[in-house]
Formats: C-alpha cells, sequence, structure tokens
C-alpha cells in the first residue's frame, strides 16, 4: 500500500502520476468486476426513465442476435441458427423481463443493477443443475447478460457524472474511458496500471491529470470526498486543506502563463540557433486532435493511434466504411506534409476486456458456424504475447479491412502506413502480400488505388535495433516507438509500479540502441521519425537532436514547448553532450552530464518537478 | 385439460435449441401449456425459455405435457411429438 497518513488534516496518497496537470473534484467510486456494474439509486422522478432505457437496451441486444441469426441462417442454413434462439428468446421472456422491471420500481435501482441481481438468481439455480451439459448452458444466460450490459454502458446516460468528478477506480475500463468528457471529469485516481495503460493514454489525450498505482484506492477513499489530483507529481490529497489548494492555483497560473508564452510562439520556424530545421509532428489518437495539431505548428501527423475506432466500436468491430471514413478526414487534414497511420496495436487481453473477442466470437459463429465457447485464457504475459502486428497477421480480415480503408483513403491525401511490433523481416513482406492483395481487389473493383503506400517499420524491440539495417532496406522509412522499445530494452513494464522507476529513458543502453537507429536510417538514407513519449520530454528531446534525430511526432499539447525549445538549442553543443552521455555507464550519470551541460547553454524551460526527479514532462497547464 | 407423458430421449436433453424449438411450438397456442417433470414434480411455462432451461430435463426424463385452454389437444399432441422426434436433431424416430 502506497497510502501514508500525515499529520495534518488530509491524507496524501502517492502514486504514479501518469497525466499531467491538477484537477479538484468529488470523488465518484467505481468498483469494477469484470464489466462495470455498479448501484446506483435512483430519484423517483428517473424510475420511468430508466425502465424505457432498459427496455431500449432489450431492443438493440435482440436486434443484435436477429441480425446475427439472420447472417447465420444465409451462410449455414436454418437449423444452425436455433443457437441463438435461446438467447433471444430469453430477451423475449416476459418473466425475465417483468422480474427486472419490477426490481428498477420497486428498489429504484438502475437497469444494470437490476440486470445483474436477477442474472445471478438464475445463474445460482442453475449451478444446481446435476446434468453436466445442461448446467453449461447457463452461460447463454451470462452471453445475455453480458450483451446486455454491453448495450447500456453505451448509453451515455450511464456515464452521466455529476460535474468536477473525480473518478476512483481499481481499474478503469476502456469503454468507460471512451465515454468519458473532459468537461465533467476533473481527475482519475487509479488502482493499477501504469503510464501505457489506456486509462492513462486516454487521460492523457483528454487532458485530465491521472494518478495511477494508488492500491486499494476505493477502499482509502470515500464517496464524494473532495479531491486534489497532481498528475504531475502523482499525489492524490483528500480533503484538501485551504493551503495546498492555494499553493496548487498559484502553480496552474505559473503554468498557464508559460503556456500561453510558447503557445504565441507557434508561428515561428522550428530551426535550431545553429540554423538546422526540425521536423516536429503531431501523435494523435482522437480525430479531435487534427484541430490542435495543426494550431500548434504541427507538420504533418507522424501518428495516428488507431486504437481509437475500436473502442468506439467495441464490442463490435470498425467496419471498412467507419475507418475509412476516419482516415480520410486524417488525410485530408494533415495537409501536404501527410499522415502515418499505425495497424491497430492492441493485445488480446485488452480486446477481451473490450468484448471486442466476442465480436470475433460472433463474426465466427456467423460465417462458419463455429461456436466457440472456450473460455478466454487471459495472457500472462501480453506485452510478449499476441498484440500489435501479431494480433493483426493472425486474425487477416482485421488487417484486411484496416488495409482497405487506408487505401481507400489515401485518395485524399498523402498516408503512409506504419507497423507496430515488427521482430522480423518477413512480417514486413506478409504485410506487404496482404496490401497487394487488397490493392489488386480495389482496383478490380474500380477503386482509385495510388500508385505508392509507403510502409514504414515501427523500431520498437531489440531485435528491430540490430537488424535496423536490414529493416531499412525493407521499409520505406523507420520510426522509433521509444516507449516499448525502453521496456523491452530494461525489461520494465513501466504500467507496473513497483518497478516503474526502473524505466528510464536516459539509461546508455537506451541511447546507444537510439543512436544505433538513426545511424542506420541514415547510411540507408531513410527518413527515421521518433514517435515515442521521449521526444515530448524537453531533456530527452534535446539528447535525440544531440543523437541525430531530425524529425520528433508528439502529443499536440507537447508541440509549442518542444519547439521553443529547438529555437533556444544550439545542435553542435548538444551533439557532444550526446557523444559523452553514450559513453556514461548509467542513467544517472547521463542526466546529470545533460543537467550540467544545459545550465552552460542557459535554456530556461523546464519545471522543477521535471529535473528532479522522475516527474513525468508535463508543462502545459492541466 | 389434457395432459400426455412424454420421455425426453435425444441425446442431450432440453438444452438450449431444444428448448428454443419447444418454446417457439408452445407459443403457436393460446392455450396455457407447462411441463412438469416426473420425477421431482418441478414444473415450468412452456413458453417461458427460462423456465425450460431450468427444468434441466436430461435425456431419460419423463415428462408431462399439460395444456388447457380452446386449443389444448393439439398444443399437447405437438409438443408431445416435436420431443419424441428428438427435436429433429438425431435423423427420423426410429
Amino acid at each position: 500500500m502506497t497510502a501514508n497518513r500525515v499529520a495534518q488534516p488530509g491524507l496524501v496518497l502517492r502514486g504514479l502520476g501518469v497525466s499531467p496537470g491538477v484537477g479538484i473534484g468529488s470523488a465518484v467510486l467505481l468498483p469494477w468486476r469484470g464489466r462495470l456494474v455498479f448501484r446506483r439509486t435512483l430519484a423517483p422522478q428517473e424510475i420511468e426513465t430508466e425502465v424505457a432505457r432498459f427496455h431500449a437496451a432489450v431492443d438493440v441486444a435482440r436486434k443484435q442476435l436477429q441480425a446475427l441469426r439472420q447472417r447465420m441462417e444465409q451462410a449455414l442454413g436454418r437449423e444452425h441458427a436455433y443457437i441463438l434462439d435461446a438467447q433471444r428468446l430469453m430477451l423475449e421472456d416476459a418473466g425475465i423481463l417483468g422480474e427486472i422491471e419490477t426490481l428498477i420500481r420497486t428498489s429504484a435501482i438502475n437497469a444494470e443493477w437490476a440486470v445483474k441481481l436477477v442474472t445471478d438468481r438464475i445463474l445460482a439455480i442453475y449451478a444446481e443443475i446435476k446434468d453436466d451439459y445442461l448446467r453449461e448452458r447457463g452461460s447463454d444466460i451470462e452471453d445475455v447478460a453480458h450483451r446486455l450490459l454491453t448495450v447500456l454502458a453505451g448509453d451515455r446516460a450511464t456515464c452521466a457524472f455529476p460535474e468536477g468528478a473525480v473518478l476512483v477506480g481499481e481499474t478503469l475500463p476502456p469503454s468507460l474511458l471512451g465515454e468519458l468528457d473532459p468537461q465533467r471529469v476533473a481527475g482519475l485516481v487509479i488502482g493499477s496500471g501504469g503510464w501505457t495503460s489506456h486509462a492513462a493514454i486516454l487521460a492523457r489525450g483528454l487532458g485530465i491529470p491521472a494518478v495511477s498505482g494508488i492500491h486499494g484506492a476505493l477502499a482509502l477513499i470515500e464517496d464524494q470526498a473532495l479531491l486534489l489530483v497532481d498528475g504531475t507529481q502523482g499525489l492524490v490529497f483528500v480533503h484538501p486543506e485551504p493551503e495546498v489548494i492555494r499553493r496548487y492555483e498559484a502553480q496552474q497560473k505559473e503554468r498557464e502563463r508559460r503556456w500561453h508564452y510558447v503557445r504565441d510562439r507557434a508561428p515561428l520556424p522550428t530551426t535550431t540557433r545553429d540554423g538546422v530545421a526540425i521536423t516536429v509532428r503531431a501523435n494523435i489518437e482522437r480525430l479531435s486532435e487534427l484541430e490542435e495539431a495543426r494550431r500548434f505548428g504541427a507538420c504533418g501527423i507522424g501518428l495516428l493511434r488507431t486504437e481509437f475506432l475500436f473502442l468506439q466500436a467495441a464490442p463490435a468491430w470498425p467496419s471498412e466504411d467507419e475507418q475509412w471514413h476516419a482516415y480520410r478526414q486524417v488525410a485530408e487534414a494533415a495537409g501536404p506534409e501527410g499522415a502515418v497511420i499505425r495497424t491497430v496495436d492492441w493485445d488480446e487481453n485488452q480486446m477481451a476486456a473490450l468484448g471486442s473477442l466476442r465480436a470475433l466470437r460472433d463474426e465466427q459463429l456467423a460465417t462458419a458456424g463455429i461456436d466457440d465457447r472456450t473460455p478466454w485464457i487471459p495472457e500472462r504475459n501480453p506485452a510478449l504475447g499476441l498484440r500489435a502486428i501479431r494480433f493483426s497477421l493472425r486474425r487477416p480480415h482485421v488487417l484486411k479491412t484496416q488495409l482497405r480503408a487506408i487505401v481507400r483513403a489515401a485518395a485524399f491525401g498523402n498516408l503512409r502506413i506504419v507497423l507496430p511490433l515488427i521482430t522480423s523481416v518477413d512480417e514486413v513482406h506478409e504485410v506487404r502480400r496482404h496490401l497487394d492483395a487488397v490493392c489488386r481487389e480495389l482496383r478490380a473493383e474500380g477503386v482509385q488505388v495510388p500508385d505508392r503506400l509507403p510502409v514504414g517499420v515501427m523500431i520498437e524491440t531489440p531485435a528491430a535495433v540490430w537488424l535496423a539495417e536490414e529493416f531499412a532496406a525493407v521499409a520505406d522509412f523507420l520510426s522509433l516507438g521509444t516507449n516499448d522499445l525502453i521496456q523491452y530494452i530494461l525489461a520494465v513494464d513501466r504500467d507496473n509500479d513497483r518497478v516503474a522507476h526502473l524505466y528510464d529513458p536516459l539509461h546508455p543502453a537506451v541511447l546507444r540502441a537510439v543512436h544505433q537507429v538513426i545511424r542506420a536510417a541514415e547510411r540507408a538514407g531513410l527518413v527515421l521519425e521518433v514517435c515515442g513519449e521521449m521526444a515530448a520530454h524537453p531533456l530527452h528531446a534535446l539528447v535525440l537532436l544531440g543523437l541525430g534525430a531530425r524529425v520528433l511526432s508528439m502529443r499536440p499539447r507537447a508541440i509549442p514547448f518542444i519547439r521553443d525549445l529547438i529555437r533556444q538549442c544550439e545542435l553542435a553543443r548538444m551533439h557532444d553532450l550526446a557523444q559523452r552521455a553514450l559513453a556514461a555507464s548509467s542513467g544517472a550519470e547521463v542526466r546529470q552530464l545533460l543537467l550540467r551541460g544545459l545550465e552552460a547553454m542557459r535554456l530556461e524551460v523546464f519545471d522543477d518537478a521535471l529535473l528532479n526527479g522522475s516527474a513525468p514532462p508535463f508543462l502545459e497547464p492541466g | 385439460m389434457q395432459r400426455r407423458t412424454v420421455q425426453v430421449s435425444n441425446r442431450l436433453g432440453l438444452h438450449a435449441r431444444a428448448a428454443a424449438k419447444l418454446v417457439h411450438v408452445a407459443n403457436r397456442f393460446r392455450s396455457t401449456i407447462t411441463l412438469a417433470r416426473c420425477d421431482n414434480g418441478q414444473t415450468v411455462d412452456a413458453k417461458s425459455i427460462l423456465g425450460v432451461l431450468l427444468l434441466a430435463a436430461s435425456a431419460g426424463t419423463y415428462v408431462d405435457v399439460i395444456a388447457s385452454g380452446e386449443d389444448e389437444a393439439e398444443a399437447v399432441e405437438a409438443i408431445c411429438r416435436l420431443i419424441e422426434s428428438k427435436f429433429g436433431e438425431e435423423g427420423p424416430t426410429s
């Protein structure tokens, strides 16, 4: 437990700051077991709306099953389609529906809770059944309940948190985070899951301050407690004293002042003091960031993370047209500098958490008649498991759908494709074969296909570093994904708050790997883009420039700071510093060396919090 | 009221798909139709999928089909025929 009681009134919880800034609000506790189901007591006037919401969800779920059944019937014939009839009939069963409705009315509870209570009761009866085969059919009930809860969860009404809420949960399900409204949510307090957890990435994208690693947060914090979340330093103040609030308000003002300063300088060119032009691009993970990227002077989109499409569509899979529509918007907005689209970078654990694996199961059932009820077994080591390009290559129809959408969108702008977690040139060849097939198909359908669609490789594993020259030979460009690269080189899971402090971008092993990749790209005459978090951190960005990086891609809000920093920096001196850093034997030594060197250069952009330790690079206001 | 006893003889018993078929058939009739297990007397509404599933009638179980209403005779006849035909799962009835 990371909690420690401080002497004076407020309790201060120390965790890992995973999204910058400060937020103050009242706690909303979110217990989570598999699916997010929480009890909410309804006001009398809410009851009718809730009953209507329940019936609407039943309707949607029933339509989903009907559609699925129809597709099955077409593919396999009537007899097989009966598999789904039991589930559909449950959604028409007056007894079950009536019981749930009565519960909502008499107990004044939300639909989710009523569904859970009734399901639990039925499952308890099922558990008594002697016949193994029949008892197993309880899974039909679970399935229907899960479908209903998923539909209910997709209903924005459930996420109508009070204004200024600070959400507190052991983990926050991505399906919920997809619905978060940054205007209403002041902060997140997460029990487990670190910097790269989906909650953290989304929080950063939405600009919601977040602290992770508060184990047992649900037990420590009572509902509606006033919380101050400092996502920069990883602190959560429970019932903060007025003095603490005042201090934070002053800091916030200073941050805003700096933010306005650098933002106003956005029109200036991105050139170092010794006259070298640096390209600064934007990493985006939502379409709404396109506008920010443009406003802050991004030179095109260096990385479009496509996971958001899968989040939005969950538990279904985003269709080709849905994806095409999004990629087309990106292509049009990115301008002549274009955009790099990364194929989906997820693992099966995340897909399962979203319920997307069951959508795949539905798909399998509909097209091949395989009713796969094998329980899904969580991967023990997802970072080394079926994720990213491995996931895409294992499920070629997912990959081909995405490629088709990208190829079609490429008619509307300058698009490139980048492949995540590549460890072998064979994977690149395999994707190219799929891409060629997709292009042929589209041409045959009379769709306009661009002559050339560059394919890049993400260098984010030690294997890719060592084979950087080989990848340079088969790729059109290289992209350095520092987040994963550091995790794999240092064997540190940044989501594990007990070892997260070992995650050090300045570790000489990391710097030497980065240097090796930059040189390989130079020798091959390829563009190398650095698109991990390192590029957004002032200190790390300077080292990258010193090592020879000329294209940096980062989240839009970091762009004004990094561009301002580039204008102040003298590349020749950074080069010397970087050379010395490469020869260092520890991360601490590198840090000392850099700080002394930067002091001599009189660069003044740093936050104190940033310089004295592992605090994340947060300069922008929260 | 009409009543007839029938043995569930398909291999898997009244599983989900069989139960779904039974509920479909039952819903075609106006009469109230109940199923009762002869061994333990458990009685359920034949028009409710949940009821039929929770009856958990495995292969070999004897079940009373009871209907009352204007089309009770036809209802009992249809449901017994469905159960005896093993829900059309295992080829023609012997």
